[in-house]
């Protein structure tokens, strides 16, 4: 908390200054670390359309937080506002606490990783990885020795004289990653580093970029479409929509606690059942079903909700087999309307008794996984959630 | 998976229909070609066989096989003086025009400014304005600055002239040009001159040359506005050519004539050699 002094006639008063700390308060305060980036109230329009409602959002020192959506979401926008590429239509970029939004990329000391490599196609490998250290006016020997050691890094040490256009998009790639970290800037962006390669490369790469950021500690803001990136890199996970930021949160978070249906939807398969509150920690769903759920707290009786079961998180049994329901679960029996098999794990569709569609998923066995055949599906009421309207 | 469409059976029919019309009448439209071809080219060629001819001799083909045109050239002072001063004019103009035209260029066709088209407009001017009204109001306002027979008055009136062809030629070239790339280098913290000399600038190196031979080809072609503004003493050789045919015929401009295409065929050739690396993609 930081506070201004004001002075009133001969008294001094402390006066928390309002401006700062409008910022901190819409961070959780989960560790004590500074901010390495907040965005204060930021926002764009382009020709009266506003593709980036006001959003404050902090980071920390070292956090690798991704920017996560569909595409026209906003997250590419918030990155090249905090990149300097484009300027908001309104609020505040703090850098390290220093408020650059009037500052031009250059003297912003970040460094950017881009979808398409970005290379500088005439220089070699070791002059594109030279020349953040060149424009800063380093020494030769200091240059070659930083340069060798960011190659070292990334695993492409003897591609030194290569031109970009002879090596493939996984090691422009990581060329591209050296070139970034051979200045240690305080912050490194990427604009979904990893959207043109195939899938095999993306994980290579993926794991790569997790072993980089936990060596190097550097702040890492993130941009992809894609939840599995995003809920395996990052220590925080900035789910848009829209222009709107959805909800902020760990993976585990998001996964587990969305705060409304996009969320859910989004990240992961859900079941959602529309009913409404009956008691409490209880909800009757439109079909008759009454299920306990986790919490229904700041719900009143009788508001609509839409009930979240994680695929995962649901048991099948065969009718026959004795129930292993207990006061905990929800249980009610159906019959399989369609199964598909993915190898270790198959995907099962249960029609229940009362009307309800249901999702699940559970490691394969040949038993009895007919189409048609009556189980019994159950799930603990702590996997139940409740998602207000 | 994903589907590719396929082809109905008419549509095939039809291209195979197509495919061997067009293996029929392939020798035809060869022929077609090489008529049109020849029929515009070799005026132009024919020069080159008569340049060869004895002195005194306009005839093809050459009754006797000579260098003696060439040794006359190159031997008469008002000949060389003119190929010279050419030369100079040209090297001078294209010179110039690449200083104004890259920065043009670049500045065209990567930021959005006001009064942009209003910008473009006047850069392309010279090449909407006929050259004979370019060449009277240049007369005209070099006579006031008395500039009229001076070669920086050429020079000054190529510049103009070539110009818009170099802007165009770098403008594609810029087009080109991976904005991500000038982003890039100023995030790692290149300053405007650094992202222009070694960002930029490379990059654009081959429509800049091709820019350049065009600019020089056009200067040293150029006869009306030379016509006008040059004085015997700063004679262009396009400008004593016409002359010469005018008053004397001498069989030299044979020789002239065989010189100036090649030079435009060798540079051609460089252009064209050069250009694969401008259409080559960023990444």
């Amino acid at each position: 908390m930081s506070y201004v002094t004001v002075s009133m006639g001969s008294d001094e008063v402390l006066v928390p200054d309002s401006k700062q700390d409008s910022a901190a308060d819409t961070m959780p305060a989960i560790n004590m670390k500074a901010n390495m980036i907040a965005l204060e109230g930021v926002g764009k329009q382009y020709g009266g359309v506003q593709v980036l409602h006001p959003i404050d959002l902090a980071v920390r020192e070292g956090e690798f937080v991704t920017l996560l959506g569909p595409s026209g979401s906003g997250k590419t926008t918030i990155l090249s506002i905090i990149a300097g590429a484009i300027a908001p239509t309104q609020g505040r970029i703090i850098l390290n606490g220093r408020d650059v939004s009037a500052v031009p990329p250059r003297e912003r000391g970040l460094g950017m990783v881009f979808q398409n490599y970005a290379l500088l196609p005439h220089l070699s490998v070791f002059d594109n990885v030279a020349f953040p250290l060149q424009v800063r006016g380093l020494a030769k020997g200091e240059i070659a020795s930083r340069v060798a050691n960011a190659l070292e890094r990334v695993g492409l040490v003897g591609y030194e004289k290569r031109k970009p256009r002879e090596l493939s998009g996984g090691q422009q790639q990581r060329v591209s990653i050296a070139r970034c970290i051979v200045y240690s800037p305080s912050v490194i962006l990427m604009d979904e580093p990893l959207g043109a390669l195939d899938k095999k490369l993306r994980e290579q790469l993926q794991a790569e970029i997790k072993r980089l950021h936990r060596d190097l500690g550097t702040t890492v803001v993130y941009v992809t479409h894609d939840q599995e990136e995003a809920l395996d890199l990052s220590d925080r996970v900035c789910l848009m929509n829209g222009g709107r930021i959805m909800q902020v949160g760990t993976p585990n978070d998001l996964y587990f606690e969305p705060v409304s249906e996009f969320v859910a939807d989004f990240l992961g398969e859900s079941n959602l059942l529309e009913g409404a509150v009956t008691a409490v920690n209880t909800v009757t769903t439109r079909d008759g079903m009454v299920l306990g759920v986790r919490s229904t707290e700041g719900c009143c009786v009788g508001s609509p909700v839409k009930v979240l079961i994680r695929p995962e998180k649901i048991g099948m049994t065969d009718a026959g087999a004795p129930a292993i329901a207990t006061q905990r679960h929800n249980v009610t029996s159906g019959k399989i309307a369609q199964a598909s098999f993915a190898g270790g794990t198959m995907r099962v569709d249960v029609l229940c008794e009362k009307g309800a569609r249901l999702r699940l998923k559970t490691v394969s066995s040949r038993a009895s996984e007919l189409v048609g055949a009556p189980v019994v599906v159950s799930w603990a009421t702590s996997d139940a959630m409740v998602l207000k309207n | 998976m994903t589907q590719v469409p396929k082809c109905t059976h008419s549509q095939k029919a039809r291209g195979i229909i197509i495919d061997r019309l067009a293996r029929r009448y392939a020798g035809l439209r060869n022929a077609m070609a090489f008529v049109v071809y020849a029929f515009t080219l070799l005026p132009t060629l024919i020069v080159i066989p008569i340049s060869f001819g004895g002195a005194g001799e306009m005839s093809f083909p050459p009754s006797n096989w000579t260098l003696e045109l060439y040794e006359q050239l190159f031997s008469s002072s008002a000949w060389v003086s003119s190929i010279l001063q050419s030369t100079k004019v040209s090297c001078l103009a294209t010179l110039l025009a690449i200083l104004i035209a890259v920065p043009a260029a670049y500045g065209l066709g990567r930021f959005d400014f006001p009064g942009k088209r209003l910008v473009l407009f006047l850069v392309m001017s010279p090449m909407v304005v006929p050259v004979v009204v370019t060449s009277l109001g240049l007369y005209l306002y070099f006579s006031r600055l008395h500039l009229v027979g001076t070669t920086i008055g050429l020079v000054l009136s190529h510049v103009a002239y070539v110009t818009p062809f170099v802007v165009i030629t770098v403008m594609a070239g810029v087009n080109k040009l991976d904005p991500a790339l000038e982003l890039a280098a100023s995030i790692m913290g290149a300053k405007r001159l650094a992202v222009l000399l070694k960002v930029v600038l490379p990059q654009l190196r081959p429509s800049i040359i091709a820019g350049a031979l065009f600019a020089f080809l056009m200067s040293f072609d150029e006869v009306v506005i030379a016509w006008f503004i040059t004085s015997p003493e700063t004679t262009t050789l396009p400008v004593k050519m016409y002359t010469s045919v005018q008053w004397e015929i001498s069989p030299i401009i044979a020789a002239v004539s065989a010189l100036l295409t090649m030079l435009s065929i060798v540079f051609c050739c460089l252009s064209i050699f050069l250009l694969p690396g401008t259409a080559e993609p960023s990444r």
